[in-house]
């Protein structure tokens, strides 16, 4: 999905915001369009599969339902990552508790995530999936957010739920993990 | 290859990639990476990494924007339902305003017995908001004291919960309350401090409070 790229005559997100909560409806329509194709890659390297879309589209439903406790202290972008992240995990709890789907576990993380095996057409590129395929769940999320979203440590932490030297300890063993798969 | 030492310098290079760094941040790595192959390396399998890994699942945005306008259009309802609870917990308090009243003329009343005051007729007060009440004193709608003995109900009907009698008396209903005073018994005083007390219950808060997001902590899956 091609990500949109905000150019410096686009409306920041804070703005984007102010004009949803002034009745804007196209406001929200272009911030689900700026953060959507993020949230949507990183829902799936949580580890969800069949139901991205509908986790992407709840967490948009809570973030703007929700608005007004949004502070800024952190960008939109970071809030709906955490946003994102809770549904996932309390999705994952609820599935482990009503024991209807199979538990989502790291053997399944390793073997079965659709959202990255759709595609092969680059053994290398392959290969780099499977590497990240291995590492555990939150280094998995941290490095996602690091490599792919560019997110800095303290944005990592809040999202994650860890402290910003932690997140930097997940990250560097995280990288030592891919190299190591990959030198094999 | 072994990992550079430079562990300030590797923290940084994902910044670099996506060019965030300030000016004189972007300087230093940039220097560094002209002598530190182990760092150029790591820099060139990030950028690898990044393109593998940027692939995102399809997601439909026009329905997902049409699921937020949907969810906002739904607040107002919602906040509709709530003043609709508002209205009746207003009725509630009228009627509990009326049944207050009631009490304390029927205090009043007991207490202009006990001297060897003529009782007054009886007040028949509705338990519940919208329920026809018939009002008391001395109550003669043919003497032209202005009173209704019968209040009507908003149709103009006459209640068809107690039927006048030829004395002027009001037969009670199952629901209602006898008692031996009017609402005009009680000074203006009392009545206003009723109505004061009951206008102070505006204070409820009328929404709980948003759910708080749930905090992260542990691991997800």
């Amino acid at each position: 999905m091609p990500e949109p790229l905000l150019t410096p005559a686009e409306p920041g997100d804070g703005a984007l915001i102010a004009r949803w909560e002034a009745g804007d409806e196209r406001a929200a329509s272009q911030l689900v369009t700026r953060h959507a194709a993020a949230v949507s890659r990183f829902v799936a390297s949580l580890g969800a599969r069949q139901d991205v879309e509908e986790i992407v589209q709840d967490t948009f439903v809570r973030a703007f339902a929700s608005v007004e406790g949004f502070r800024a202290e952190s960008s939109f972008r970071t809030w709906l990552f955490t946003i994102a992240r809770n549904l996932v995990r309390d999705r994952a709890r609820s599935d482990r508790t009503r024991r209807v789907t199979v538990p989502i576990l790291e053997e399944h993380l390793a073997t079965e995530h659709d959202a990255l095996d759709r595609v092969v057409a680059d053994e290398t590129e392959d290969r780099m999936r499977s590497a990240v395929r291995e590492l555990s769940p939150t280094q998995r999320a941290v490095f996602m957010l690091r490599v792919t979203e560019g997110l800095s440590y303290r944005e990592i932490a809040t999202v994650v739920g860890t402290t910003e030297g932690a997140a930097r300890v997940h990250y560097h063993h995280a990288m030592r993990a891919i190299k190591e798969f990959l030198d094999d | 290859m072994t990992d550079c030492p430079r562990a300030d310098v590797r923290d940084l290079l994902p910044d670099l990639l996506h060019d965030t760094l300030d000016v004189s941040s972007r300087a230093e790595v940039e220097r560094h990476l002209t002598t530190c192959a182990s760092c150029t390396q790591e820099l060139e399998l990030l950028r690898s990494l990044r393109s593998a890994l940027s692939d995102a699942p399809a997601v439909d945005v026009t329905r997902i924007a049409a699921a937020v306008h949907a969810a906002r259009t739904m607040a107002p309802v919602a906040g509709h339902e709530r003043r609709g609870a508002t209205d009746w917990r207003h009725d509630w308090r009228v009627a509990a305003a009326i049944l207050l009243v009631a009490l304390g003329a029927g205090g009043y009343a007991l207490a202009h017995a006990s001297h060897g005051s003529p009782v007054t007729p009886p007040v028949q007060v509705a338990s519940r908001p919208g329920q026809p009440v018939t009002a008391g004193p001395p109550l003669n709608p043919g003497a032209g004291q202005g009173s209704p003995a019968v209040a009507t109900p908003p149709n103009g009907a006459a209640t068809p919960s107690g039927a006048a009698r030829p004395g002027g008396a009001v037969a009670a209903p199952s629901t209602g309350l006898m008692l031996g005073a009017g609402v005009s018994d009680l000074p203006t005083a009392d009545i206003q401090a009723l109505l004061d007390a009951v206008n102070e219950m505006d204070a409820i808060p009328r929404a709980d409070p948003a759910p708080a997001l749930e905090p992260a902590g542990e691991d997800i899956l």
